[in-house]
């Protein structure tokens, strides 16, 4: 069942001079089985989005749903503390999070506190190391003297052994190199696809958006600007670029070359799409 | 051009509680003109940081072991200095880092921005107009009595250069400055670089992970475990693709597309960097096809 936010606000410092609604009655779903990617603005709610819906955050109007349950619902006070195993939050940096002696320990920590069998703990430690990559090796090691990437990996495992059913990250990829971004969000992918969770990514990264989202939300100013599969949200970069955002530069790209008449009208938002695009428009003109 | 820092067969070896040294970088023969802009690209772990922390005393002889001459305006920094050579050098290369909270101090956005000038000494009268300009070549103006922690990262993040600039430093290190900002946050930093290479008088180093920005400096230096690996203009190095790749790097998309194109057969020219002489060159690519 998926999250569904039904006109929700939340205010911070209310009461006082610093009164600032971060979200102003907003409506959305946030689907089962796909990787949803939250854009918008710093300032816009993401990440008081990805707090509402673990329970961190309370909604000052309206209510947020996690598998048909509200979750801040008065006479189910369990359903709160159900909930932060339910919704898995990464936040941004989750390295510097990382507390035990070896890595086994740290990824170890949420499913113990969750009440598991020593032999489940173990079962699910393997699982989510196996997920993001770290080896045998590295488990025994001390988080502190793994490379940024692998800290980086160690910490997301931490919340994938809860087993959540909906996974949150906040800018997963942010401070990795080209490869280690690749590799992180590639292997979210497969988890996504193996597991069949709901993912949640928010990223600033319009190219990464691109290349593993299944669908966009868009944030402006505490609302909801648009929600689509990403062909439709790409296929306008000047609505984007108003919204003080950008598209990959690949469709930056085409969208130019078509002011010179190039004729690519299909959405084109990953290299892959515009190579084929492109073979596709020279072998058909040559064929004709 | 004079060169501002030059460093010379320069290595560094951390030395770990236990005194055992972790070497980080060596061989190191590089040199920066005064007002160049340089990029300065690897994968996590190939010394960059490193690098940039010993141009500012960040990292000293105390952290590890350097080797070879550590040139910043003349003044030799792999040896003893006093603590007012130290401060001088410490205004003079300023940094901004990647994460705006371990750089901002005060409960002011423009008490922020103060604190170096203040701690410099300077006039309160020429204080007040250096923070105003300061701020308002971040385009933070109308925040000034805003608390940080009210800010958004991306403005943070320009009032940590603020507060950088109001030192007047003539060299400015951006080490990852635009990892946590979004698009408009990214460009106005990006927006901020620009102008103050552009003024000509302050030298512009930037670390950093997209390929994009790297585009828009005037040189590009890939390091890998700690040595130079590549050191040329950004379209000598980016269009060796392969070359990138093997460091754990990549290309902007742009050229990516061209590169793949070239690889196919369909494409002869050079491959481009940005969207503008992409587009051109797509355009003229379809064309001929079409004939």
């Amino acid at each position: 069942m998926p999250i569904i936010f039904d006109n929700v606000s939340y205010v911070y410092g209310e009461h006082t001079p610093f009164e600032n609604k971060a979200l102003d009655g907003v409506s959305f779903t946030i689907e089962d089985d796909m990787i949803t990617g939250l854009i918008g603005q710093t300032g816009s709610g993401k990440s008081t989005i990805a707090q509402l819906c673990n329970g961190l955050y309370k909604p000052w109007a309206g209510t947020v749903t996690v598998d048909g349950e509200d979750i801040n619902d008065k006479n189910n006070k369990k359903n709160k503390s159900k909930n932060f195993f339910r919704v898995g939050l990464v936040f941004q940096y989750p390295e510097y999070q990382l507390f035990e002696e070896t890595v086994r320990k740290d990824i170890a920590y949420g499913p113990k506190n969750m009440g598991c069998s020593e032999e489940e703990i173990a079962i699910r430690v393997a699982e989510a190391a196996r997920f993001v990559g770290i080896s045998d090796e590295n488990l025994d090691k001390s988080p502190f003297d793994l490379s940024g990437g692998q800290k980086r990996r160690a910490a997301i495992a931490g919340v994938i052994a809860m087993e959540p059913k909906y996974l949150i990250l906040d800018e997963p990829a942010a401070g990795l190199d080209p490869n280690g971004r690749d590799d992180i969000l590639t292997k979210l992918k497969q988890y996504q696809r193996e597991k069949h969770t709901s993912v949640v990514i928010i990223s600033h990264s319009m190219e990464d958006m691109a290349n593993y989202c299944d669908r966009i939300i868009v944030l402006k100013k505490g609302g909801v600007y648009k929600c689509g599969d990403k062909n439709e949200i790409f296929s306008d970069p000047m609505a984007l670029s108003s919204l003080g955002l950008s598209v990959p530069q690949i469709t930056k790209l085409i969208y130019n070359a078509n002011q010179y008449g190039v004729g690519i009208n299909e959405p084109i938002y990953t290299v892959d799409a515009a190579y084929d695009a492109v073979m596709r428009l020279i072998s058909g003109e040559e064929s004709t | 051009m004079e060169n501002v820092i030059e460093l010379k067969d320069v290595g560094f070896s951390y030395r770990d509680s236990e005194g055992n040294l972790h070497p980080a970088l060596s061989n190191i023969n590089l040199s920066f003109e005064k007002g160049s802009y340089t990029a300065i690209l690897g994968h996590n772990g190939s010394g960059k940081s490193t690098l940039a922390k010993l141009l500012n005393l960040v990292i000293t002889s105390e952290d590890g072991k350097i080797d070879g001459s550590v040139k910043v305006f003349g003044k030799e920094l792999n040896g003893q200095l006093t603590e007012d050579e130290e401060y001088e050098i410490r205004r003079r290369v300023g940094m901004v880092h990647q994460n705006p909270d371990d750089q901002i101090v005060a409960t002011t956005v423009e008490e922020d921005v103060a604190f170096g000038p203040e701690n410099l000494g300077v006039e309160p009268a020429e204080i007040r107009k250096t923070v105003d300009e300061a701020i308002a070549a971040v385009g933070m103006t109308g925040y000034e009595k805003f608390a940080p922690h009210r800010l958004s990262g991306g403005q943070k993040q320009r009032v940590a250069v603020a507060g950088v600039l109001a030192m007047h430093p003539e060299c400015i290190i951006f080490d990852e400055s635009t990892a946590m900002l979004d698009p408009e946050g990214r460009e106005a930093v990006l927006k901020t670089i620009d102008e103050l290479h552009r003024s000509g008088n302050v030298t512009v180093i930037t670390i950093t992970h997209y390929m994009n920005e790297a585009t828009d400096a005037d040189r590009v230096v890939v390091l890998n475990h700690g040595e130079v690996f590549m050191n040329g203009t950004p379209e000598e190095i980016f269009t060796q693709v392969d070359k990138l790749r093997s460091v754990s790097l990549g290309v902007p998309q742009v050229t990516e597309l061209f590169y793949r194109l070239k690889k196919e057969g369909v494409y002869s020219g050079e491959l481009p960097l940005h969207t503008k002489d992409g587009a051109a060159a797509l355009s003229n690519l379809v064309k001929n096809k079409r004939g």
